[in-house]
């Protein structure tokens, strides 16, 4: 008897792992994506290289509109079945972003998954040319959730919502820093992402962000917090590597 | 997106309450405040019911500006905490002061009305004496606040503490764009006529505007290049400014709370004849000769000292362009100019002030050079107010230009 159900449960795991590796290298063949919240059954690392546009709100920065594109990088690391690590780089050399963060992931059927964590971010950024000699640095950190939708025709759709809290904040103009270590809720970010296979199996990602915050710290250098939340609209455009 | 890009711009209003409901204020015993009352009132006071809102400590001052017939006074507090200030009028009635005006944080939208009174007992029989002389804890002002339009019922209280600050050297404290931005919802537009009359009320002891020229050559005080909604009603009107004549833009163009743009000779008319400000920065915006500006300049300092009037208005010389033209004028030397550039181009242009932009630090060295020179140092456009505080208490400049002048009198007036 014990035998028995000894080799029911070897063939359970079996089939169940079977079932994981066939589900994941279709998925892997098919459906590389960074945004959609699918585990990373077989794969061990991902990663995309992209750009993203920032347009400053008018009513706050008025004629200097700046549309600086801001490059980015970012990597997935399977930790198990369950969980990704994600780390990410955004660049604008004068100003920069790092974050890195798990992923919780929860397949909910074969065509919706979800997935929560957390991620770490520090933004650095100088500014010496003329008339500035500031420097500017800052801890945030961002709890959120994606819902990811698979369709038959190959495109994945993400819907990601993500919260955001100031943990520090640092600037320096000349001889003169401040330092404020208050903690506040910064503001949150929705963002609609979709990513399909366009050529050759190289994959695309193109999401639309609605980002509403107090700090942005694409903006340190233009102006300091709001003490209402900004709007920000963003695009970014990513290439599955 | 759509939805909360149009809940994001509904949500950010501030509708200014009406003050005139308080019935008490408005009944027909009252009578107004003596010059020594107002006087004697001004300083720093303790908040005591009301610190969780609006901090710790208030700095109160006076203000005024003519407007027709009637010289309104105004009295201003203003807080440590959020850019919050309060305005009010004030009067007397059987022996007691009654303030009444409405509060307002910069940071946010809030705002509300404020009713405050001093009792006989608690100050205003010394108030009202001829020759009153106050010290700490002689004028205690009770009253209430509320949100909004609503009755106000949360209790607010300050106590006189201190003297304002006055440094040995006159230190201004400069509203940008004559007030402040159209961006923080003042109930007046940015650079009107209108924002020059309120801007003492914000704690403002000099302006800056920016000069542009229409198409006709009329010298208007405007900030962008463009018109646009930012500034501006809706009007057909599109492009640079300087595409219109002035009977154009006077015709079709209302600032965004309904002012017509202002003529530099109507703003400074304003500045000498109408209120107690004693700076304006000219922010020359535009490429092309200074001599018109500079022939106004002299024709309002004249009037000013024709009307005894301790005033000055500087030529701002933002970028090379202008500072190259500012040095073709015959005689520049001699006109009284504003150096945004290095030290050399302040000595070049024999400026009377140095001003550079506050992202270069205090740079207490520099300004220590100027003042042996017997000049003088402005800092610009400081608007965060941890920075506003250290600069002025680490920093020896001799006035802010921020768009938050209230939270610069504020911290220069509790300074010790």
């Amino acid at each position: 008897m014990r035998l028995l159900l000894r080799t029911v449960f070897i063939l359970i795991g079996i089939i169940a792992l079977l079932q994981g590796n066939a589900q994941d290298s279709v998925f892997r063949a098919k459906h590389r994506a960074i945004f959609f919240p699918y585990p990373m059954y077989q794969e061990h690392w991902r990663s995309s290289l992209g750009f993203s546009m920032l347009t400053t709100p008018e009513d706050i920065t008025e004629e200097v509109r700046i549309r600086i594109p801001c490059g980015n990088f970012t990597v997935l690391r399977r930790i198990s079945d369950k969980f990704t690590a994600e780390g990410r780089i955004d660049f604008q050399f004068l100003q920069n972003h790092l974050s890195a963060g798990v992923q919780y992931l929860r397949p909910l059927s074969k065509k919706f998954y979800l997935s929560a964590g957390a991620d770490i971010g520090y933004w650095f950024g100088f500014l010496k040319l003329e008339g500035f000699n500031s420097k500017g640095s800052g801890w945030l950190t961002y709890p959120g959730v994606s819902f990811g939708y698979m369709t038959r025709r190959d495109l994945l759709i993400t819907l990601k919502a993500q919260l955001s809290f100031n943990l520090y904040y640092q600037a320096e103009n000349g001889e003169n820093k401040y330092v404020s270590t208050k903690k506040y809720y910064n503001g949150e970010a929705f963002t609609l992402a979709i990513e399909q296979p366009f050529y050759q199996r190289k994959h695309l990602t193109l999401a639309f962000s609605a980002i509403s915050n107090k700090f942005y710290w694409q903006t340190w250098s233009l102006f300091y917090k709001t003490n209402r939340k900004v709007f920000y609209p963003q695009i970014t455009v990513g290439f599955i590597l | 997106m759509i939805t909360l890009v149009v809940s994001c711009k509904k949500g950010y209003q501030v509708t200014m309450p009406n003050t005139g409901t308080w019935g008490l204020f408005n009944s027909p015993g009252t009578a107004a405040l003596p010059p020594a009352a107002r006087a004697a009132m001004e300083g720093v006071y303790d908040v005591g019911n009301g610190s969780d809102v609006f901090g710790s400590l208030t700095a109160i001052k006076w203000s005024y500006a003519i407007v027709g017939n009637d010289t309104s006074f105004h009295v201003s507090g203003f807080f440590g905490t959020d850019i919050a200030y309060f305005v009010c009028e004030g009067r007397q009635l059987n022996g007691n002061i009654l303030l009444n005006g409405y509060w307002r944080k910069m940071v946010s939208t809030e705002t509300g009305l404020v009713r405050l009174t001093v009792t006989d007992a608690n100050g205003a029989a010394l108030l009202l004496t001829p020759s009153p002389v106050i010290n700490a804890g002689d004028v205690v002002i009770n009253g209430v606040f509320g949100n909004g339009q609503e009755e106000p019922q949360q209790p607010i209280r300050f106590t006189y503490k201190r003297k304002l600050y006055h440094s040995a050297t006159p230190f201004n404290i400069l509203a940008h764009r004559s007030g402040g931005r159209n961006s923080d919802l003042l109930p007046v537009s940015e650079n009107s006529v209108e924002m020059i009359l309120k801007t003492a009320e914000f704690g403002s002891t000099g302006i800056e505007i920016d000069v542009r020229f229409t198409k006709d050559g009329i010298p208007i005080i405007y900030h962008d290049n463009d018109l646009n909604l930012r500034e501006t009603q809706k009007s057909g009107l599109v492009g640079p400014i300087e595409n219109y004549t002035y009977a154009e833009l006077s015709a079709f163009v209302r600032l965004i709370h309904g002012e017509r743009i202002p003529t530099l000779r109507q703003a400074l008319s304003a500045f000498v004849d109408q209120t107690q400000l004693n700076f304006v920065w000219l922010d020359t915006k535009y490429i092309g000769s200074l001599e018109r500006v500079r022939t106004i300049q002299q024709e309002f300092l004249q009037r000013a000292a024709q009307h005894g009037r301790n005033v000055e208005i500087v030529i701002g010389l933002p970028g090379q362009e202008q500072f190259n033209n500012f040095l073709s004028l015959t005689n520049f030397a001699s006109t009284p100019s504003l150096c945004e550039l290095s030290v050399e181009n302040l000595h070049q242009a024999n400026s009377l002030i140095w001003a550079p932009r506050f992202t270069e630090g205090t740079q207490n060295d520099k300004v220590a050079a100027i003042h042996a020179e017997g000049k003088r140092a402005f800092v610009w456009t400081l608007d965060v107010p941890e920075f506003i505080e250290q600069y002025i208490n680490e920093g020896h400049f001799d006035g802010i230009l921020s768009n938050y002048p209230s939270c610069t009198a504020f911290y220069y007036y509790v300074h010790q």
